[in-house]
């Protein structure tokens, strides 16, 4: 069975941010062993889908892994008249979802005012969060971050199949150093556990382990 | 409505913007200058035999070890040994010469004398190759910062990863930003010195220049800043727009885009604040200060000069884009 994408994203006048996430989710979906799924745009952009709702599975955790393009601070991204935020009850993962990638500014900033610990309760079983420290740009060439990130984290490999497939936290990194201007910095946050070590995690066509058992959590932060 | 000057709530410094701004011509280094680069980088980075794909965005040299892209729009070159890590079980890094800094968010650094030898080596392996330009204005290092969290989200260690130095540019006194300036070099600790993870070096050749012809600055915010799509609509709706940076530059768009003009942007930074259509938010953006119409009449042509880069297209474009010559 195929791993399967999603794209989430609100334009706000803007329909790079469209572009951003379905640009993901098609080029990644383009390979053998992957799918896109779901493609919620705008008004489609629940806050049901995304915060534990009851007798209703969210359609974030029906995929493996999701760009999403949408506004944020420290705590809490925008969805279609709504916001996800750190005080929900947010389970990422209780059915499907690994990844979680975002350009939402500043969601994983990780400072005294805001340690990132406030992220942690989201991961029932995630495996990353992909993100940003500070703001990340719109309007300076950006729309193909979700397009970069899939490229290095599956795309390349797949064409070359003698390169080295690129780990999940090295494919974001590598997307926004393409992308963004060297103030931005981008951020993730992971899970780990017993058996399901995410430290070289890759976005394969076969799912991994879940970080479930003896639970720890690592995040790093560093210039685009 | 369009927003106005002072309906923000500017927490920036105004920049001065001059009255002209030189538009240079830039031009991408082909593969055929880069090819000598190439090879000496993937003997550094022991890439071993390297076999070539030619891709929509570049050339790509790749062995089981690492890979190499040659970006056609640019010249960039992005090189990667990806056996660089191999052996760390996290992110942690072991570096000599490491410091607290106390800033908050950024506490891990090198201290001065391991920062120079860092930025010394990059220096030495860069220069030879043609891999810095000449218009290099600034250089740091940055380390990455990691933490280890227990299972309910408590920081349980805190420390520095892979290190970054960082070249930035600048065209005569004027801050180059964006993806496409900027030289960067990863590093890794490693017995006798630091050992390479990757090199990005995006810069194209800046050649002459055509000058056109600013506005004042309210003008020259209004062509997009003050027109911007997004920010008009929760400006609109009552949300406060707060500036928080504001900056005139150039800009250098990223690695695969065509660029054959350096252009002026402003760079932004800001928070809306909550309100009837949502959460407080950060933002980042570029925004063009002259008008399609000031490149044409300057006989300067370039569909990022016709519009943003990103396509965010202006409001009101009626009366208002009438009156900006």
């Amino acid at each position: 069975m195929a791993r399967t994408l999603g794209s989430w994203w609100i334009k706000d006048g803007i329909d790079g941010r469209r572009i951003e996430a379905q640009g993901f989710a098609a080029l990644m979906g383009s390979l053998p062993g992957y799918a896109w799924t779901q493609d919620h745009g705008d008004s489609g952009v629940l806050e049901k889908d995304f915060v534990e709702t009851a007798s209703y599975t969210e359609k974030i955790d029906q995929v493996d892994a999701v760009q999403m393009s949408s506004h944020g601070n420290p705590d809490a991204f925008s969805v279609w008249g709504g916001s996800v935020s750190t005080s929900d009850t947010i389970r990422f993962g209780k059915s499907d979802l690994e990844i979680f990638a975002s350009h939402a500014c500043h969601l994983l900033e990780n400072s005294a005012a805001h340690p990132i610990g406030r992220w942690c309760g989201a991961f029932d079983r995630l495996h990353y969060m992909c993100g940003f420290h500070n703001s990340s740009y719109s309007g300076g060439g950006q729309n193909a971050r979700g397009q970069y990130f899939a490229m290095y984290a599956a795309w390349l490999n797949a064409v070359m199949p003698w390169t080295p497939q690129y780990t999940v936290r090295e494919a974001w990194k590598m997307a926004n150093v393409v992308v963004e201007g060297s103030n931005v910095e981008w951020a993730y946050l992971r899970c780990t556990g017993s058996g399901a070590d995410t430290y070289n995690e890759k976005l394969t066509p076969s799912e991994p382990a879940d970080p479930v058992n003896n639970r720890s959590f690592w995040t790093a932060h560093g210039s685009c | 409505m369009a927003l106005k000057l002072d309906s923000l709530d500017m927490r920036a410094k105004l920049p001065e913007l001059p009255t002209s701004a030189p538009i240079y011509a830039l031009n991408a280094p082909p593969l055929e200058e880069r090819r000598a680069a190439i090879a000496r980088l993937s003997d550094r980075l022991k890439l071993g035999t390297l076999r070539s794909v030619e891709l929509d965005h570049g050339q790509v040299f790749a062995s089981e070890r690492g890979d190499i892209t040659h970006f056609h729009a640019s010249g960039a070159v992005w090189a990667r040994d990806a056996t660089a890590s191999d052996g760390a079980v996290n992110e942690f890094r072991k570096w000599a010469g490491l410091a607290d800094s106390n800033v908050d968010g950024q506490r891990n650094v090198l201290d001065p004398a391991a920062t120079k030898r860092l930025i010394a080596q990059a220096r030495e392996l860069l220069e030879p190759l043609g891999l810095l330009g000449k218009e290099v204005a600034s250089v740091s290092v940055q380390l990455d910062q990691v933490a280890q969290l227990d299972a309910k989200g408590k920081e349980l260690a805190q420390g520095a990863g892979q290190a970054c130095v960082k070249f930035g540019y600048e065209v005569r006194g004027v801050p180059v930003r964006g993806a496409g300036g900027k030289t960067l070099l990863f590093a890794e600790p490693g017995d006798n010195q630091p050992r390479v993870a990757g090199v990005f070096h995006a810069w194209r050749n800046v050649g002459g220049d055509t000058p056109i012809k600013l506005q004042r600055l309210e003008e020259a915010l209004s062509v997009a800043l003050l027109t911007d799509p997004e920010l008009d609509r929760y400006g609109t709706a009552g949300h406060k727009v707060q500036i928080t940076r504001l900056e005139y530059v150039y800009m250098a768009l990223p690695a695969f885009m065509r660029q054959t003009q350096l252009f002026p942007m402003i760079q932004v930074e800001g928070i809306v604040s909550e309100g009837k259509l949502g959460i407080s938010f950060h933002f980042g953006r570029m925004h063009h200060v002259a008008s399609p119409k000031t490149y044409a009449d300057a006989g300067l042509f370039a569909p990022y000069l016709l519009g943003n880069p990103d396509a965010i297209v202006p409001i009101a474009p009626k009366a208002t884009r009438a009156n900006l010559v």
